[in-house]
């Protein structure tokens, strides 16, 4: 079971069973809702923005596997902190290495996140690894610049 | 079940060897292939049906008149023979070949939707159907302005029939032009009291069409015996090839449906300002059909009827009743569905306690069991019953015991790897 252990790493499986920032966003519509077609997995997020003009807090909602669970925590810590662009860079960097479009060396300075290189083995479970990215890229597209 | 005509053979019970006839499986010797509602695996006859017909037969049918191009004919036309034969309709006229099952839905819904619907009227589903049996309705319900209602589902993803009494009672039934449902459900295996529903279908003038396409590789069906005005079915679930599906309807419906794709094959006579349409089944099969995979589909009932129809369906019974044994008895499982084995058929559907269905998935095809998890095009039921997705494992004849007890073992292991 080695192959599948450098999917579902210690890493991924303490995030899932311990979600970082994952709270009742109830209040938030479900038209906000982001899905993934494939599977049925939903998610909501929720980016603020502070008074600096960084990004304060993220949290979400949903249900989803191990992979886009884990996938959500770990962005949402990695996010925190950012501005909005420079969270927008990170977000295309992740979406362009699990696209197999970038070397995963590239998340190589990426701390924890760096385990999720290890989806881009399963090609059928990259849709769950980025189920929260694109809903962050969409939350900060309304972002201004 | 309702019985065709080859119910009856009484040759010795189908044993593993069954297994062998199948080339991808005999050469993966490991693998548990527990994915069938998907899709099936194909018989050596069917390849080699495929493979002569392409290296020895193949040329454009209908319409030239050499030698091959009437080779090509017959081989079209002895297929959807078979097919008539098959399903006992009355005549080959009724037989349209289309791609997929969703594309005979598709047609049913353009077509007869255009015939029938006006603004006001309704559409009946379940709120059990696959996504090919639902979304081309809801559409033609839009186009006419008509409404989509669907039967709710039952704690143990039955249908609620007493729903059809309420529509008497409301005044709705007079409404329904259409009613469509599936025999089976893809993602519980519920079998649905059809003949229960066509008949109620007959009091109130409704047109029925029934979705077959998880329940013709289980047993055969006389559409006659039905009481349904359409059905479909995919090949590929039937031991036949990806690309070839058939639309059995009564001809009284098909004579007056406006054609749905237009284009060659389909015409009778073309002029600048109008055209019409050729005889029956021609109208409905526009351009070069996909005569390979007809002839595959052919073959794979041929292939059905040769092994015997009662063989199979004896050693899927027993197959069925293993594994909801086994499958009920894991802790931590909630295996979905009916609780009767008489109302459920080739369709397991579950989910391990805390662990999502995906990665229970990716755990097993480690073990190489292949099963399908998510919400298996079947979003309106899973809401229905409250559940975002299920693992779903599912049979055909020759799977084994022994891959069945593999299959719980791994649950097992899976459970614990979480």
């Amino acid at each position: 079971m080695n192959e599948l252990d450098n999917l579902y790493m210690e890493i991924i499986l303490d995030h899932y069973k311990f979600p970082r920032n994952k709270a009742d966003l109830s209040h938030i519509a479900d038209e906000y809702l982001h899905e993934n077609p494939s599977c049925g997995d939903s998610l909501k997020l929720e980016l603020v923005v502070g008074g600096d003009g960084k990004i304060g807090s993220v949290c979400f909602d949903g249900h989803g596997c191990a992979i886009s669970t884990a996938s959500a925590s770990l962005m949402s810590e990695r996010l925190i902190g950012k501005t909005p662009e420079e969270a927008r860079r990170l977000i295309d960097v992740f979406l362009k290495v699990l696209r197999g479009e970038e070397n995963s060396d590239s998340l190589e300075e990426w701390g924890d996140l760096m385990v999720l290189g290890g989806v881009t083995q399963f090609p059928l479970r990259v849709k769950c690894a980025t189920l929260a990215w694109h809903a962050a890229r969409k939350s900060l597209a309304s972002c201004t610049e | 079940m309702i019985s065709g005509v080859f119910s009856v053979d009484s040759k010795a019970e189908l044993g593993e060897e069954i297994r062998e006839e199948f080339p991808l499986l005999a050469n993966n010797s490991e693998l548990a292939y527990l994915d069938n509602a998907a899709t099936s695996q194909k018989p050596e006859s069917v390849l080699s049906a495929m493979n002569r017909y392409y290296r020895e037969e193949n040329a454009n049918v209908h319409r030239s008149l050499y030698k091959l191009a009437e080779i090509s004919t017959l081989a079209l036309e002895n297929s959807r023979a078979v097919v008539r034969q098959y399903l006992n309709a009355a005549s080959s006229q009724e037989i349209i070949f289309t791609k997929s099952s969703t594309e005979g839905l598709n047609l049913c819904a353009w077509s007869l939707g255009e015939l029938l619907l006006s603004p006001g009227d309704i559409v009946l589903v379940s709120a059990l159907e696959h996504h090919s049996n639902f979304v081309p309705w809801q559409q033609a319900a839009n186009r006419a302005d008509a409404k989509l209602v669907a039967i709710p589902v039952n704690e143990d993803a039955t249908l609620n029939i007493d729903f059809l009494e309420t529509l008497e009672k409301d005044g709705r039934a007079e409404k329904i032009r259409i009613l469509a449902v599936a025999h089976i459900s893809n993602a519980f295996g519920t079998i649905h009291p059809i003949r229960a529903i066509s008949a109620w279908c007959r009091k109130h003038d409704i047109t029925m069409v029934l979705d077959a396409a998880q329940s013709l590789p289980h047993f055969p069906i006389d559409v006659q015996a039905t009481g349904a005005d359409f059905l479909v079915f995919s090949g590929h679930k039937t031991y036949g090839p990806m690309g070839a599906g058939v639309l059995w309807g009564h001809e009284k419906w098909l004579e007056k449906m406006p054609p749905w794709q237009t284009g060659g094959e389909m015409i009778s006579t073309v002029r600048l300002e109008k055209s019409t349409w050729n005889e029956l089944p021609y109208k409905f099969e526009a351009g070069t059909p996909n005569v390979a995979a007809v002839v595959g589909l052919a073959a794979a009932l041929n292939w059905m009827i040769a092994t015997g129809l009662s063989r199979l369906e004896t050693r899927e019974l027993k197959l069925g009743e293993h594994a909801y044994e086994k499958l009920v008895s894991v802790k931590g499982l909630k295996l979905y569905g009916p609780v009767d084995l008489n109302q459920r058929r080739g369709v397991f559907s579950f989910n391990l306690e805390g662990i999502h269905s995906h990665d229970v998935a990716q755990y097993l095809d480690k073990a190489q069991i292949a099963i399908r998890s998510g919400h298996h095009c079947a979003q309106p039921a899973m809401r229905h019953l409250g559940i975002q997705s299920t693992a779903r494992a599912s049979l055909a004849v020759y799977n084994t015991i022994h891959e069945v007890d593999r299959l719980v073992d791994a649950i097992v292991g899976a459970r614990e790897y979480f």
